[in-house]
């Protein structure tokens, strides 16, 4: 099954190290350069689908600062490998674009 | 602290907006959610302000949606399968088994939404085409009417002079059309046959901004000296006299016998000028514009209505203000003065203020149908009570509960509602025939989007009230106290309260409407029992027209209207005829200024009054006694011989004796002067109510037609029997006088005048149905709270028994806590009859008033029938047996 953009960058945000919900909606901005604003209702929604594919699963974070509300998600191997090739994926199609003479759009 | 405030509050709003969310994403998320947006805010301490709640709301609403829309993924693997609507469905399902279980109590609660719901969906869709349809005119708010003030009153019929003042001094304010009435022999294939006409100038039609499906509007260039006669033809008259050939514009049709161009044919449903004239007229276009302006119309003379539309930039009062200086440079201080209103408006707001009236009294009879599902759903979940309990003990959630409650009120509603619209369908068909012809539009209202949405909306109110009322007795402490103990069945005081509420609500309601149903029905019987003066009963009436181009001179005239009437008169089944202008009562307007010779006041204050030119018989066939004087009979050599009435006497000539004084009609509005020849006056007639049968009878001059014979007058024919029997028979007379000839508006004259108190039929008939209604409901209502009062406490009443209380006693306690309700209910009710009594006197003529002895009576008889229903199961109570009370206990 394949991944919707919004669940690949959802990914990606998570394959580095365990995030909670905040955390998470400021990464995937970054990773989209503010291109992506995501709504937090929307967010919880797309990572209980990724939960289901066993692509995300929650962690206990151990971290000093860590807060009791905050619930951490983190991509499972198999995850980070998803979000690996789809965004190698992106990037090839990105490259074949000039080639085919379509406008440069720049980088996504 | 503040923050603490803070905190607190925002968990408050939280714990409402997170019940949007299903169950298992506000397990699972719900917490974290809302940490994210107060994260996103600034953290926990920040303020949260609008735009905090605005996106958490817009979030959680878009979120709810898309997580219910997509279903919960992998859920069918937990059993529940296909998302919440098939969920809703089963629930639905089971809700209809419970139901069909109680089929009594069932097809109580949906007949009785379905009267509610009907009642008003089908007002509502009344009012809806007569007030929101679009008006057949283009940008009608723009169309004016301009009318004469005399003495306060308004004059809508202006004499050619005034007509011709207003179009040459508004010129550049609006487009000046005008219209007068005039009926014509239309002949063709087959015999002649009377249609409605309106006279009006070359602009009239185009100015009101409708395109014929034919042809081509006649404009200012067609009204020309002289010109060919041109008429424009409605659909209706297209379809049934010319097969809808669009070959119509090629022909020549005969009017009056004289031919005549089909200039164009208006679409089907266009009337003009309503609401006076419904659709299937005809146009004449007047023609020699700044000529004479002098088509003789029906009502006899040269009289118009005159409109406008205000020119782009022009506003209301600019137009006003026009007439304003108009009016004082003409007037030289006369009294009258023109006055332009909104036409289409002025004329769609009496219509729809009664029709608005009658939308609010079908709101009360559907506020007495919520009250009392309402009421039979709490009861009914009183019952249940002990079911209810167990299912919370077995883990069932408050909110599960209440998803129950609101599958059944759904269902009742959803079936409350279908047979509503059913009943509705019946109900516009019902007002439509009442309608009396003073409603424009309103035989197009059907039962449409709108209904549907009107009815299922306000039935979807009902299943919330349904669902809310007995959710309210859920709470938890109840329940377990009722589980805890058997003997919980005695309802609480709060039960209670809300028993007696519903009768004092409904006993209110009821009262209103019965009140008003009462004044309504003593206004109009007033009304028809009032003396107009004359005998309409067995009287027929028909008109009959001598065209100019047939019949050039008085003379002419004369002698045929002679040859009818002598020949009517012979007839066996006819008693006695005459001949009159206009028949009395039917509010025709036919005001003459004149001067009393001896006493001129000049030029511009000319007194008014009535002006009928009748045949001898008159007075004889509408039985008028004659009170002082002679009759015609005695004055046929006396050329200009007058009668007067009493009231003309009394205003004219107080204190002194009216006969033999002379009158001069100011019949040249240019001249202004009065006439040279005198009228005598020679006898004085008892009071008749000329104008509207429904006001007092205006000062009156009656002449003989002989001295001036109009080129249209009506039959009057006293009858043996039903008058309309005789209408072959005088019909066949009038066609071997003359066969081109037609007589029309044959009608019995008595019929004439009770449709002329029909303004009030279609308010009173519904106000009664209305009323019923309210009254049956209040006492299924009532009977039902109080028998299932009864039914909760008869183990109380056997004991009260038990201990000794007679039966009379017992059934004593039950109606005097109902009874104390209804006259708690009847009092608040007076008050809202007295609104009521005050909005239906503007709308109804012959208004009786709102008597005390009214008020009393509606209110005795309100809340005997509150307490007979209260009595019925109170009696129940009576008869509980003591011995099996105590063995329950």
């Amino acid at each position: 099954m394949s991944l919707t953009p919004l669940e690949v960058l959802t990914l990606a945000g998570l394959s580095d190290r365990p995030r909670y919900g905040y955390e998470l909606v400021e990464r995937i901005e970054a990773l989209s350069r503010g291109r992506v604003g995501v709504r937090p209702g929307n967010l919880y929604r797309v990572i209980h689908r990724l939960e289901e594919r066993e692509l995300v699963r929650e962690v206990e974070e151990a971290d000093g600062e860590s807060d009791e509300r905050r619930q951490y998600f983190e991509a499972t191997p198999e995850g980070k490998r998803r979000a690996a090739a789809e965004l190698r994926m992106y990037a090839g199609v990105l490259q074949t674009l000039p080639a085919l003479g379509t406008p440069g759009t720049g980088d996504v | 602290m503040s923050d603490h405030n803070e905190r607190m509050r925002t968990r408050r709003g939280w714990r409402l907006l997170r019940t949007l969310l299903p169950a298992w994403y506000r397990d699972r998320y719900g917490a974290s959610l809302l940490h994210t947006h107060l994260e996103r805010a600034g953290g926990e301490t920040a303020r949260t302000g609008v735009r905090f709640w605005a996106y958490l709301v817009w979030d959680v609403v878009l979120t709810s949606l898309q997580v219910r829309w997509t279903g919960r993924p992998n859920a069918g693997a937990r059993g529940s399968g296909g998302g919440d609507f098939r969920d809703g469905l089963r629930v639905a399902r089971r809700a209809t088994r419970t139901l069909l279980r109680r089929p009594g109590y069932t097809a109580t609660a949906v007949v009785t939404l379905a009267l509610g719901l009907g009642v008003i969906t089908a007002v509502a869709t009344v009012l809806h085409t007569v007030v929101l349809a679009p008006t057949p005119y283009d940008d009608p708010d723009r169309i004016v009417q301009i009318v004469r003030v005399d003495d306060g009153r308004q004059v809508e019929m202006l004499p050619p002079a005034d007509a011709r003042t207003l179009r040459d001094a508004t010129e550049d304010v609006l487009t000046v059309g005008a219209g007068g009435f005039r009926d014509v022999a239309v002949s063709g294939t087959g015999p002649p046959e009377r249609l409605r006409g309106v006279v009006v100038t070359g602009p009239t039609l185009r100015m009101l901004g409708v395109s014929p499906v034919l042809g081509r509007l006649p404009g200012e260039s067609d009204d020309v000296a002289g010109g060919p006669c041109r008429v424009v033809l409605s659909h209706e008259v297209w379809q049934e006299h010319y097969e809808s050939s669009p070959e119509v514009l090629e022909r020549t049709v005969r009017l009056d016998g004289e031919p005549c161009d089909v200039a164009a044919v208006m679409p089907a449903g266009f009337a003009f000028p309503a609401p006076y004239y419904a659709p299937g007229d005809l146009w004449l276009l007047a023609g020699p514009e700044g000529v004479d302006w002098s088509v003789e119309t029906t009502e006899g003379g040269r009289w118009f209505m005159v409109f406008g539309r205000l020119n782009p930039g022009v506003d209301l009062a600019t137009l006003r203000a026009g007439l304003d200086v108009l009016s004082a440079r003409d007037g030289d201080g006369e009294e009258a003065r023109f006055a332009a209103t909104r036409w289409a408006a002025s004329s769609r707001d009496s219509s729809h203020r009664r029709l608005s009236l009658l939308l609010a009294a079908a709101g009360l009879v559907l506020l007495i149908a919520w009250v009392n599902v309402s009421a039979l759903q709490s009861a009914r979940s009183v019952d249940r009570r002990e079911e209810i309990a167990t299912r919370m003990a077995l883990g069932a959630s408050r909110g599960q509960l209440v998803r129950l409650l609101a599958a059944e009120a759904t269902v009742l509603a959803a079936c409350g509602g279908a047979a509503g619209l059913a009943l509705a369908y019946w109900g516009v068909k019902l007002i439509v025939a009442l309608r009396s012809f003073y409603i424009p539009r309103m035989e197009e209202a059907a039962i449409g989007p709108f209904s549907v949405a009107v009815c299922f909306g306000l039935a979807g109110a009902a299943a919330l009230l349904m669902t809310a009322v007995p959710a309210l007795g859920l709470r938890t402490k109840a329940l377990s106290r009722a589980l805890r103990s058997r003997r919980g069945l005695t309802p609480g005081r709060g039960g209670r309260r809300l028993g007696g509420l519903v009768v004092a609500v409904e006993t209110a309601l009821a009262l209103v409407l019965v009140v008003g149903a009462t004044l309504l029905l003593r206004s109009y019987q007033e009304l028809t029992d009032l003396d107009p003066g004359f005998d309409s009963t067995a009287v027929l009436h028909a008109r009959l027209t001598l065209p100019d181009s047939r019949y050039p001179d008085a003379p002419a005239r004369l002698a045929t209207y002679r040859e009818v009437e002598e020949r009517i008169r012979a007839l066996p089944d006819v008693r006695d005829a005459a001949l009159t202008w206009v028949p009395p009562g039917v509010g025709a307007g036919t005001d003459r200024p004149f001067a009393v010779a001896g006493r001129e006041p000049g030029p511009g204050t000319w007194p008014r009054t009535v002006w009928r030119p009748v045949s001898e018989g008159y007075f004889r066939v509408l039985r008028i006694p004659l009170v002082r004087g002679e009759g015609f009979e005695r004055h046929r050599g006396t050329p200009r011989a007058t009668i007067v009435n009493e009231a003309f006497s009394r205003r004219f000539f107080p204190g002194k004796e009216a006969l033999g004084e002379r009158l001069h009609l100011v019949e040249s509005a240019e001249a202004d002067q009065p006439e040279a020849d005198a009228w005598t006056i020679v006898g004085v007639v008892a009071d008749v109510r000329e104008e509207y049968v429904h006001t007092a009878a205006p000062p009156a001059v009656y002449v003989r037609y002989e001295d001036a014979p109009p080129s249209t007058m009506a039959i009057l024919a006293r009858t043996l029997g039903d008058p309309l029997a005789a209408a072959p028979a005088i019909r066949e007379t009038v066609a071997a006088v003359d066969p081109d000839q037609p007589i029309y508006a044959i009608r019995d004259l008595a019929f004439i005048l009770e449709s002329e108190l029909d303004l009030n039929r279609l308010g009173l008939t519904l106000l009664a149905i209305f009323a019923a209604a309210a009254v049956l409901l209040a006492v299924a209502g009532i009977y039902g709270v109080v028998s299932h009062a009864v039914g909760r406490r008869l183990r109380e009443m056997g004991i009260r028994i038990a201990l000794g209380a007679a039966g009379a006693q017992v059934s004593w306690l039950v109606v005097r806590s109902s009874g104390t309700y209804a006259l708690a209910g009847a009092v608040v009710g007076l008050g809202g009859a007295i609104v009521l009594g005050d909005l239906l006197r503007a709308l109804t003529p012959g208004w009786v008033g709102l008597t005390p002895w009214v008020l009393a009576s509606a209110a005795a008889g309100v809340t005997a029938v509150a307490l007979a229903a209260a009595w019925v199961p109170a009696r129940r109570a009576a008869s509980a047996d003591p011995v099996e009370a105590l063995r329950r206990e």
